[in-house]
């Protein structure tokens, strides 16, 4: 009798343990789960950050249909054209302020030609020499994509499966919301696009970039210049909250921010502020000669005026 | 020449009796019809995702039917014991191996072509375009690479001793050389003798099958190929089928069949 009691007891012990083991498994599982609120997140686990940066990738190869530089090639001459694209139409076209540019000045904007192939600059053999080193690669150029294009007339919708995908896999991918709002912007989609980016927001609150993007889609798409400048503002002031403090802050966001202001306030004509932000963007601008020829500029103006 | 076909008429009979294609079809068209169900922004235009998708399956489906099929060939007759009436007839060993082969490569491109019909038919849905010659070019092409994965995957068959680790083998030196191959003369560049020497001759040793792949044009609606190239990567393709099929039959004329 005294054994069945104590292997009832035992018994008992262990329910008790394994219920308690089982709801404290359960918990992180729910919590996990709430963290990344994605199938595709819980799925892919710790490693979708690298799945969310190679689907961006096929989506950059997509914008240059199919001709891309594998990871065993450099990647020296093109980095992420399809953001690149993206950030340059962010300035104006007047700013002189692009990022360095200079061996590709060939984003979507300027490319209309389909055919239209970059001579020497093929990307045969992943940017490697035009010919290739060897008679199988020289071979092997005639069966690839090899002339350097880039999608548009509408065609540039084809890479936006793999952004949706990307920031599927990982809602911390800024760029997947930033780079596939401008392409629905471009294409004609603002309602998507905003519908987008404030998936991003509700992932990653308060994000200077993500703000920055919707700012730009009520400047542009919705002309509303009010709504804009104060997510802006509010860009900024996250900005200056999450970065500004650091030793080495990240400055391609604030750029992009001021480039908007300006544009912004260039439209309202209010020159004095206009000035402001442009003695900023000098601050943080790899380029600060020709901004100080945009300073110039405005302060001939702002004296015509007088 | 009517020997060796009567073999290859079998290993055909065999594919179609097996369940194996049916089922990777079947796969195909669900997975496919899954990807063409998904809505990216409300936008019906997309197609391209979906030939990606598509193109994938068939090249995964078509690899996995080739080197089934392939392996299991000799060493079921083998264990079968059935390899022996089939040598009693007048038929040497030579025969027999290449009726293997041409009757997996047979079969192989008949399951290719349904597998590219269909994969015509989702395009054409999508994109309102039927561009023919790209399509013909792309199956000629993997019908090619898959000759030579069938030759690989045969001599494995002989020289190695179970048909699961031919399979094996041959699934990973298949997607090595699809993925790797064509930078490993770039690898080799940045290491030291004499392992940069060896990985260099091993880039000009294997058989090149990226040149047979024409995924990335078709997804992308880029031209046909010049056909002149098309034919000499069909002669190269020929030429490496034709030194896998030589060593199949010299090791499976001195292999021990008891």
């Amino acid at each position: 009798m005294r054994k069945q009691i104590l292997f009832a007891a035992f018994l008992f012990v262990a329910c008790f343990s394994l219920a308690v083991t089982m709801e404290l498994w359960r918990g992180g599982m729910t919590k996990d789960a709430a963290r990344s609120d994605s199938t595709l997140a819980m799925i892919f686990g710790e490693g979708r950050t690298l799945i969310a940066n190679s689907f961006i990738a096929k989506a950059d190869a997509y914008f240059h249909r199919g001709n891309y530089p594998s990871i065993f090639e450099s990647q020296r001459v093109e980095e992420n054209h399809m953001a690149e694209a993206a950030d340059d139409d962010d300035s104006h076209p007047e700013e002189a302020d692009h990022h360095d540019h200079s061996e590709h000045e060939h984003d979507a904007e300027h490319c209309t030609d389909p055919t239209h192939s970059h001579g020497d600059h093929d990307h045969e053999g992943g940017h490697s020499d035009a010919n290739g080193s060897d008679w199988i690669e020289r071979f092997g150029k005639h069966f690839r994509a090899n002339k350097h294009v880039h999608l548009e007339a509408g065609e540039e919708r084809e890479m936006l499966p793999w952004l949706r995908l990307s920031a599927e896999v990982d809602r911390s991918s800024i760029e997947s919301y930033t780079v596939a709002a401008y392409w629905l912007r471009r294409l004609g989609k603002p309602e998507e696009a905003e519908q987008f980016i404030r998936s991003g927001l509700r992932s990653n609150p308060q994000n200077p970039d993500l703000l920055n993007e919707l700012a730009w889609l009520q400047f542009e798409s919705r002309k509303d210049f009010v709504r804009a400048r104060n997510l802006w503002h509010a860009a900024l002031r996250r900005w200056v909250e999450s970065e500004g403090m650091k030793e080495k802050p990240d400055t391609t966001v604030v750029s992009k921010i001021l480039r908007g202001l300006i544009e912004l306030e260039m439209k309202e004509e209010r020159w004095d502020v206009v000035l402001k932000y442009l003695e900023q963007l000098k601050v943080f601008s790899p380029n600060p000669e020709s901004v100080q020829k945009r300073i110039d500029t405005v302060r001939e103006k702002m004296n015509e005026g007088r | 020449m009517n020997k060796i076909l009567a073999v290859a008429n079998v290993v055909i009979k065999e594919l179609y009796r097996r369940k194996d294609f049916y089922v990777l079809f079947i796969l195909t068209v669900l997975i496919t019809g899954l990807a063409g169900s998904l809505r990216f922004f409300d936008d019906e235009r997309i197609a391209r995702f979906l030939k990606e998708v598509c193109l994938s399956l068939i090249w995964l489906s078509a690899l996995v039917v080739a080197v089934t099929t392939t392996a299991r060939q000799i060493p079921a007759e083998r264990e079968s014991r059935t390899i022996f009436p089939l040598l009693a007839k007048p038929i040497s060993r030579t025969q027999v191996l290449l009726g293997k082969f041409a009757g997996c490569w047979l079969a192989s491109g008949i399951a290719l072509l349904v597998l590219y019909v269909f994969f015509a038919i989702v395009s054409a849905s999508k994109e309102h375009a039927f561009p023919a010659v790209n399509y013909v070019q792309a199956l000629w092409m993997h019908w090619q690479m898959l000759g030579i994965v069938i030759a690989m995957t045969l001599l494995g068959s002989i020289v190695l001793t179970t048909p699961a680790a031919n399979v094996t083998i041959m699934f990973v030196v298949t997607t090595g050389i699809l993925f790797v191959g064509p930078y490993l003369n770039k690898v080799a560049a940045k290491m030291t003798e004499p392992s940069g020497s060896i990985l260099s001759a091993l880039y000009f040793a294997i058989p090149h099958l990226e040149f047979f792949d024409f995924r990335n044009r078709i997804v992308h609606g880029w031209p046909p190929v010049d056909w002149k190239y098309v034919g000499a990567a069909t002669a190269y393709g020929w030429a490496y089928l034709a030194i896998f099929l030589l060593a199949a039959c010299v090791a499976f004329r001195r292999k021990a069949l008891n």
